[in-house]
């Protein structure tokens, strides 16, 4: 019961914190609306016909002749259409003259190398081939391994490895605001670490931790209902930028809105667990608010916080894993755009993971402290 | 006793905070704890109420072992720490509301409760503003009330009158005589020996961790009482004349404050003469002279070597 008068008071002190308040909220709402006019045309729906591909055809090997094969499937066909060129030359040419959007080419002399080069104009239709020679590596690898294991099973179709989720129902598909909306959320979520670390460290500043230590109290009660305050506070947070969005800007949250706001409460944890650990590792407030303030909006850009990830290199694609943000934007598009449902549970489970391990390691460093 | 430490230790690295004390504390009496900044005040509090562990040591309160019932003690002692420890974002009515909610008090009784300290510490009419809003007196006030909330027998106030208003100040010295009055036990810090000597029928004073005297006011005054003080004001203070004083026979301490200058010398010296004539030599010229019974104040100078006004200008 003590534990829920800690987080009551804990939640009510940040709320009535009307310029932190303020701040949290306000800025995302502006930068939503900003970044989803700005970058509007980013979203634009482009035509989905099949997207035109050079083959470079000058290798009798194997590796060409499958991937030829595959290409001319008819479920490839309908998003792939595959024309076969003589040289590496001719199919440049096609390619500067905007005649195919992507050149394939298998190198005569190193037959496991398969080279793609595609023009910059369109993120989606880039996408889309990268997709379909991704699918088709990673079958060839799958019956490679097959065969070293000395499998019975060694006969995969291409085909198979490719997974078949619906995009777009009913024509749906993120306009910038929508984007924007869901990144600046999360954004907001993440800025919650703040909060984290101000829950541990309050007590130092306002010195009242004397009279916790001293009152008829376990150390356990007052953590988890500081704990407990925080999370209220951005989920409460959330959901007056949730509706403010849904009914002001007239964002698209799907149908699925508890779900949505689950996913809130999960980033809430994980944003809460993050600041709590910090504090608990640095033990100095100050530090600990820099150290986040630095770091925030760079798990935000590297989440497609500020530029869809679509943009990004495949390097910077590839770091964006390590981005909550990141996690928590895909589970959210998943949702709203009934995508995959894998995606949506495996990043769930890492985000309940890492703030459980993060609770745990700051559970710890307190118990030492104490000591 | 309604709190008893034996040969209490703690330490920090290879300082001794705390050096060894035991003392008693009589239910219903004012317990007053005087000492210098660093004495070890302030730690024998916090390792006597469970905030921080003993190295060694017995503590029993209200006649059961603070190490077995820590939980069980700490529902009848209520704290006032030296720095205000309140939220400014909560008003005062929800200030004590919470720390009542700590000690388990709800419903009508947690409503009366903190209705009862506010009014007793003269904020009730302004419950429901923020603390952020109060001054430094309130503040103070509100400090104690979040204190006595839960009615407790033992009450612990370290230095509760600090950096505050003479108005506030006396509220608070009203305050803390009506609770002996009601019947709560207290130990109290503080700087203004006056406080102590209004409030404190039993005293003790630390240096360096150590209880260096315990006794009533009288029984303190008698302990200096073998030494004569002596307070000169002078015009043209010439500072070498302190050296001179020091250096005298029987001269025990002298030490200057603006332009008065504090001697203490042994009972019966009568070197009365030979000081007026140092100033005299030295071209000074004395305003006034006063020869002064021993108070608190030169127990306090007598046993530590300070006054308490440096005590109060270093914090």
């Amino acid at each position: 019961m003590k534990t829920l008068y800690i987080a009551y008071y804990t939640t009510l002190r940040n709320v009535r914190d009307y310029r932190n308040l303020t701040s949290m909220l306000a800025l995302p709402i502006v930068l939503m609306l900003i970044l989803g006019s700005a970058l509007a045309g980013t979203f634009q729906i482009e035509s989905i016909d099949p997207v035109k591909v050079v083959l470079v055809n000058e290798n009798e090997g194997e590796l060409l002749q499958n991937l030829k094969e595959f290409l001319q499937q008819e479920n490839i066909k309908e998003i792939v259409d595959t024309e076969t060129v003589e040289d590496l030359d001719q199919g440049m040419v096609k390619i500067k003259n905007g005649e195919a959007f992507a050149l394939v080419h298998v190198e005569r002399d190193n037959e496991g190398k398969i080279h793609v080069y595609k023009r910059n104009e369109s993120m989606f239709r880039g996408s889309v081939v990268q997709n379909v020679l991704d699918s088709f590596v990673q079958s060839a690898n799958a019956e490679y391994a097959y065969l070293i294991l000395g499998s019975v099973d060694g006969n995969i179709t291409p085909y198979e490895s490719i997974r078949e989720e619906t995009i777009n129902p009913d024509g749906k598909r993120p306009k910038g605001l929508d984007y924007y909306a869901i990144t600046m959320l999360i954004m907001t979520m993440m800025y919650g670490t703040t909060y984290g670390a101000s829950s541990m460290a309050e007590e130092q500043f306002y010195r009242t931790e004397i009279r916790l230590k001293s009152a008829p109290l376990h150390s356990y009660e007052v953590f988890v209902g500081k704990v407990a305050g925080t999370i209220l506070t951005l989920v409460f947070d959330a959901s007056i930028i949730f509706i403010f969005t849904k009914y002001v800007y007239d964002v698209n949250w799907g149908d699925n809105i508890l779900f949505i706001m689950f996913t809130c409460f999960t980033l809430a944890v994980l944003a809460t667990s993050i600041g709590v650990a910090s504090f608990m590792l640095i033990g100095d407030e100050n530090k600990t608010q820099a150290l986040l303030s630095i770091l925030i909006p760079v798990l935000t850009f590297l989440g497609g916080g500020y530029i869809p990830f679509q943009s990004m290199s495949s390097a910077m694609k590839k770091l964006s894993l390590l981005s909550p943000n990141y996690l928590g934007l895909r589970i959210m598009l998943n949702t709203i755009y009934e995508g995959s449902q894998v995606q949506i549970r495996n990043y769930m489970a890492i985000l309940w993971t890492a703030s459980l391990f993060l609770f745990i390691i700051s559970a710890l460093r307190g118990r030492r402290g104490l000591a | 006793m309604i709190l008893e430490v034996k040969n209490l230790i703690k330490r920090y690295g290879n300082t001794l905070a705390v050096d060894n004390i035991s003392f008693g504390i009589k239910e219903g009496e004012i317990f007053g704890l005087l000492g210098p900044n660093g004495a070890g005040k302030t730690t024998a509090i916090n390792t006597i109420i469970g905030i921080i562990k003993a190295d060694k040591g017995e503590i029993s309160i209200f006649g059961k072992d603070m190490k077995k019932h820590g939980s069980e003690i700490k529902r009848h002692i209520g704290i006032v720490p030296q720095d205000i420890a309140i939220y400014p974002d909560l008003t005062a009515y929800e200030n004590v509301e919470f720390f009542g909610r700590l000690y388990d008090l709800k419903g009508s009784l947690l409503k009366n409760r903190v209705e009862e300290v506010l009014e007793f510490t003269g904020l009730l009419e302004k419950r429901k503003q923020q603390a952020r809003k109060f001054s430094g007196g309130m503040k103070r006030r509100l400090n104690i009330a979040c204190a006595l909330v839960h009615s407790p027998r033992l009450i612990i106030m370290d230095e509760p009158t600090v950096g505050i208003d003479p108005q506030s100040r006396k509220h608070i010295i009203e305050s803390v005589k009506k609770m002996r009055d009601e019947g709560s036990t207290i130990i109290y810090t503080s700087h203004y020996m006056e406080e102590v000597e209004a409030l404190c029928t039993d005293i003790a004073i630390m240096d360096h961790g150590k209880i260096i005297a315990r006794g009533s006011k009288e029984e303190l005054k008698a302990f200096v009482a073998v030494e004569d003080k002596t307070v000169i004001a002078l015009d043209g203070l010439n500072y070498t004349i302190v050296d001179r004083i020091k250096n005298m026979d029987n001269v025990i301490d002298c030490c200057v404050e603006g332009n008065v200058i504090t001697i203490i010398s042994r009972k019966g010296t009568n070197n009365l003469n030979n000081i007026i004539q140092s100033i005299i030599d030295s071209g000074s010229q004395i305003i006034s002279l006063t020869s002064e019974k021993p108070d608190l104040e030169t127990v306090f100078l007598t046993l530590t070597g300070r006054t308490l006004r440096d005590e109060v200008a270093a914090v």
